[in-house]
């Protein structure tokens, strides 16, 4: 894999995946991805999840994460696939009902260009990020509170719940609590 | 401080020479042994492979930390070493360490940590936490904890708490569809040029219908094909009880699985990435059919100014039935869209169309 890809490239081609084209329905968005080492290996999880456009401006509801897709990073291979609709942790779950409802509070006040733009910003922590667990730069406290402000901006709060329960190193470390609105 | 050698002993099983011999020392010249070195033979082969050291850490004249060295494959050196000891003074080794070396190479490899605990402090260890380093990168892979919560002796794994969410009431919240968002294909209006419309959406309008509140887009694009060409008339909900049966239809369609109730009812079809308006267009010419799979918001929400979530993202399956060439500079898509009310021979400006259609990465599904 091209080491100078970069995370936002790397989720678009995971979503292109023949796996992920077979096994997760249309319609199913990737949400912000989890970092996490196994085997000292740097692997990226995308959560997936339905979001539903409803008739005001700017309302869509948010339903719980459904699937997940974790691929290492430095080959892209896909090592796991998860449906959590079978997963004894989500047994409680209804995927079917919505749980937020997007725009939330914190990015109220930014108009589509500046959301997307705060969205970059992000990515590009988390490459930062990335590359100092692939060992390959290095990571100042000040890009670590970079990255949590960032991530806690965009990152619906509703999913929050549900993140922790995915990688729950990377939410204690990344996440900070909130509640959803 | 070590003062003298005060014991020394040798145990001698019924059939070899001694197989244990162990030697105490004193540390603090209070006159009991603080540590006792104990060598041991366990696999009778005349070769000491364990030791063990026994220690009164705390100066409380019990052996308090055991720590035992093995040489399990007689490779010259200790490849396991367990440690363990009792903090609460009860006898029960209530930390217990073990590094091993797997693969012989002078490295440890794995790293077990056990914790035993009394929780409800009746006397009796009701808790274990056990945690596994498989790969000695000093990230803890597996965190389990057991514990005895009936007394019986025995002890389950406790698995992590389930996932509880809050809901939001939707019913505040509705899908209200434009009905104006798009004209529609009226094969008698004056300004079309029948000579330059290419397929034939009137007879494919027949067989549009509407999906309502439900995800079954791909499947109504394959049952308008299939009705279609067959001329038999298909049960939505035996179509998706088939679909579901055979795993392509979960609450939505996979991309990847598009095309397989076609597959099922004999419908010869070709799925490929990557076409162009001129490639659905000569599927029509040739008679053939065609389902494609693009970004419905920006269909049916063009304008609505918010600022949408997730970009660039295929969620819908339509029927394209035809496209207008009348205005060869303003070509109009026409489709058979069942997720939108208004959505029988729904006209789209081909620009708009394949804006919608990139995200899917133009995929198509020629059928005839």
């Amino acid at each position: 894999m091209d080491k100078q890809i970069n995370l936002s490239g790397f989720v678009a081609a995971l979503k292109k995946n023949s796996i992920a084209m077979a096994a997760i329905p249309m319609g199913y968005s990737a949400g912000l991805p989890i970092l996490s080492i196994k085997k000292k290996k740097v692997c990226i999880t995308v959560p997936f999840f339905k979001f539903a456009q409803v008739n005001e401006v700017d309302k869509s509801l948010i339903f719980p994460i459904r699937y997940t897709l974790t691929a290492l990073w430095a080959t892209g291979k896909i090592i796991e696939l998860r449906d959590l609709a079978y997963h004894p942790r989500f047994e409680n779950v209804d995927f079917s009902k919505p749980i937020g409802l997007f725009r939330h509070q914190s990015i109220q006040e930014f108009n589509a260009g500046q959301y997307r733009q705060k969205r970059e910003e992000l990515y590009s922590m988390y490459d930062k990020l990335i590359a100092f667990l692939q060992d390959d730069a290095e990571y100042t406290q000040q890009d670590e509170s970079e990255f949590t402000t960032l991530l806690n901006i965009i990152l619906e709060p509703s999913l929050v719940p549900i993140y922790r329960a995915l990688g729950d190193e990377f939410a204690t470390k990344f996440i900070t609590e909130k509640s959803a609105e | 401080m070590f003062d003298a050698f005060t014991a020394q002993f040798a145990v001698a099983n019924a059939n070899t020479d001694a197989d244990t011999i162990g030697t105490g020392a004193g540390l603090d010249g209070g006159g009991i042994n603080e540590a006792v070195l104990v060598y041991s033979d366990t696999d009778i082969d005349e070769l000491f492979d364990t030791q063990q050291m026994l220690s009164d850490i705390d100066g409380g004249n019990v052996y308090d930390t055991i720590e035992s060295f093995s040489d399990s494959e007689d490779i010259g050196y200790d490849d396991q070493i367990t440690a363990e000891a009792d903090v609460t003074a009860d006898d029960i080794a209530d930390i217990i360490l073990h590094d091993i070396d797997v693969d012989g190479d002078g490295v440890f490899d794995i790293r077990i940590e056990e914790f035993h605990l009394d929780v409800n402090g009746d006397g009796h260890i009701d808790t274990v936490i056990f945690s596994a380093d498989e790969d000695n990168d000093g990230f803890f892979e597996t965190l389990e904890i057991y514990q005895d919560q009936d007394e019986d002796g025995m002890f389950e794994l406790v698995l992590p708490e389930g996932v509880e969410l809050e809901y939001i009431d939707p019913s505040g919240y509705s899908v209200d569809f434009d009905m104006d968002v798009f004209p529609n294909y009226n094969p008698d209006a004056s300004h079309i040029n029948h000579e330059a419309v290419v397929g034939d959406p009137d007879a494919s309008m027949q067989h549009w219908e509407f999906q309502g509140d439900t995800n079954r887009c791909a499947l109504h694009a394959q049952q308008f094909i299939i009705e279609e060409l067959t001329g038999n008339e298909i049960d939505i909900e035996e179509f998706e009880q088939i679909a579901q049966e055979n795993g392509w239809f979960d609450d939505g369609t996979s991309q990847q699985f598009m095309n397989k109730m076609l597959d099922y009812y004999g419908i010869e079809n070709e799925m490929t990435m990557n076409n162009d308006l001129s490639d659905i267009s000569e599927c029509l010419n040739n008679g053939g059919k065609v389902i494609v799979a693009i970004d419905a918001d920006e269909v049916w929400y063009p304008d609505n100014g918010s600022v949408i979530f997730a970009p660039d993202n295929p969620n819908h399956a339509v029927e394209v039935i035809g496209v207008d060439y009348t205005d060869p500079t303003n070509p109009m898509v026409i489709l058979n869209d069942s997720g939108h009310p208004d959505g029988c021979g729904s006209m789209i400006p081909a620009d708009q169309f394949v804006d919608a259609w990139n995200d899917s990465g133009c995929q198509m599904i020629a059928a005839y």
